[in-house]
């Protein structure tokens, strides 16, 4: 343990000298000559490009003054008598760390402003995948408005271009769907896997928009909302199942079969039996009256979503550690893949979902009160969630281990151990 | 592919000068790149 924390300190103190001995990376004016060109170019990307003109003139603002800063305090030091230079390396030190963590801070921001405009072109993600342009684009807008980007994710784009350029079967039960919605739906569920398809396909068959709606996922995402399913709340029902709920909600996110088993019986009923089922498979150790650890969580996604999911502390008292997450969940989220995370005060106390992002806001399902509420991005950054969650800090974070979407490989097995 | 979107295409593919965000922005700008192409084809039909 003595090794461990003397190894972190180590490791911590290199990156101090080296914050003091180099400037922020990056080039100003090279960005700022780029958001020049997203201006000019403002014909073509309309909205998007000028929030990406606006989100590079910002950072390069940002990171010009944090490397002028740094160069000023390095002149100011060198400008001290050797023998009094002692005194001032306190603040050569503190001044430098705080003008990294400013430039890294804005390096963050913009990334998550980058993953929020990708996670826009859905059309082009279809297109990598094979898609045809015209099916690519047709199943990229289904049913998105507000927070909620459409029926399919983007790993579920890019895995229906592999499912569909190798099956006829598959083709030629979208060919039988009665409605651009209802291929988008079964695209989806191709996606996910292939058991039961041509059931589900039966059963969702000239069904209306609401009926899909409701029973092919668990919250409603374009806004927030109490969330409920033919008249049952949507919600932790005992202490303990937070977590439980939000995997519930995330499989059903990611698999439409998964939600219409739960809403095709009585729901109330099913949903309790998930729960039961669901708290008992991530506890088999776990003591359950602690409720689910962030390592059965990310087990029994990565059994359930096709993907690899590890868990990650968060530091919160580490301003960065709390940006470099909030970045990375956003990131997923972006993607279509609803992120669990940790909140808590003292110690960590609840898992809620991350289920939408758009510009600063972001969409979380709180499982206690069964709702979605709208948190700003900055609520995150500065330990501010009582008010929305409950408690005040983010300590955790369940990430798909690749967010460009991969399946499993073929040597690794279902609960991630290779 | 148009002149125009060639033109911003080379203007600002390199996201080297973003330092720790390079990857995020050069991720954003070649899926841009391929959806503006997409949708100019689909408009062409």
């Amino acid at each position: 343990m003595t090794q461990v924390t003397a190894l972190r300190w180590f490791r911590r103190l290199r990156g101090v000298v080296g914050e003091v001995r180099s400037a922020p990376a990056g080039d100003p004016a090279r960005i700022v000559a780029m958001a020049q060109a997203y201006r000019r170019a403002d014909e073509l990307g309309g909205a998007v490009f000028r929030r990406a003109a606006a989100g590079l003139e910002e950072y390069a603002a940002v990171l010009a003054a944090a490397q002028a800063e740094h160069a000023g305090l390095r002149a100011a030091f060198r400008a001290v008598p050797p023998l009094l230079r002692v005194g001032a390396v306190g603040r050569l030190v503190r001044g430098c760390v705080q003008a990294h963590t400013a430039a890294s801070g804005a390096a963050d921001l913009f990334a998550r402003r980058c993953g929020d405009l990708a996670g826009r072109a859905r059309i082009a993600v279809g297109v990598e995948a094979g898609l045809p342009v015209a099916e690519a684009a047709e199943l990229a807008s289904a049913a998105a408005r507000g927070y909620d980007s459409g029926v399919l994710g983007l790993r579920h784009l890019r895995l229906a271009g592999e499912r569909l350029a190798g099956s006829a079967e598959a083709r030629a039960l979208l060919d039988r769907a009665a409605s651009d919605l209802e291929r988008a739906w079964l695209v989806k569920a191709m996606a996910a896997g292939d058991a039961g398809l041509a059931e589900f396909a039966e059963a969702i068959r000239g069904r209306p928009a609401d009926w899909l709606a409701e029973r092919l996922t668990l919250v409603d995402r374009h806004a927030p909302g109490t969330q409920s399913r033919l008249g049952a709340a949507v919600r932790q029902h005992e202490p303990t199942t937070c977590g439980t709920t939000c995997l519930i909600v995330a499989r059903a996110e990611w698999d439409p079969r998964y939600a219409l088993a739960l809403t095709s019986a009585e729901f109330a009923t099913a949903f309790r039996a998930a729960r039961a089922a669901v708290h008992a498979e991530t506890n088999r150790w776990y003591p359950r009256f602690a409720g689910t650890s962030p390592h059965g969580m990310a087990r029994w996604l990565t059994r359930h979503l096709g993907v690899r999911h590890r868990w990650r502390a968060v530091d919160d008292t580490d301003a960065r550690d709390v940006s470099r997450a909030l970045r990375d969940v956003l990131a997923a989220v972006d993607a279509g893949d609803p992120v669990p995370v940790l909140v808590g005060a003292v110690v960590p106390r609840h898992y809620v979902l991350v289920v939408g992002h758009h510009d600063g806001s972001v969409l979380v399902f709180e499982p206690s009160a069964g709702r979605t509420v709208v948190v700003p991005d900055r609520a995150f950054l500065d330990g501010d969630l009582r008010g929305a969650l409950g408690f005040p800090h983010l300590q955790a974070v369940v990430l798909p281990d690749d967010q460009a979407g991969q399946p499993l490989s073929a040597g690794m097995s279902a609960d991630g151990s290779k | 592919m148009s002149d125009a979107l060639e033109e911003w295409a080379a203007a600002t593919a390199d996201g080297s000068a973003l330092g720790p965000a390079a990857e995020a922005y050069e991720r954003m700008q070649r899926l841009w790149a391929v959806e503006l192409a997409a949708r100019a084809e689909l408009e062409e039909r």
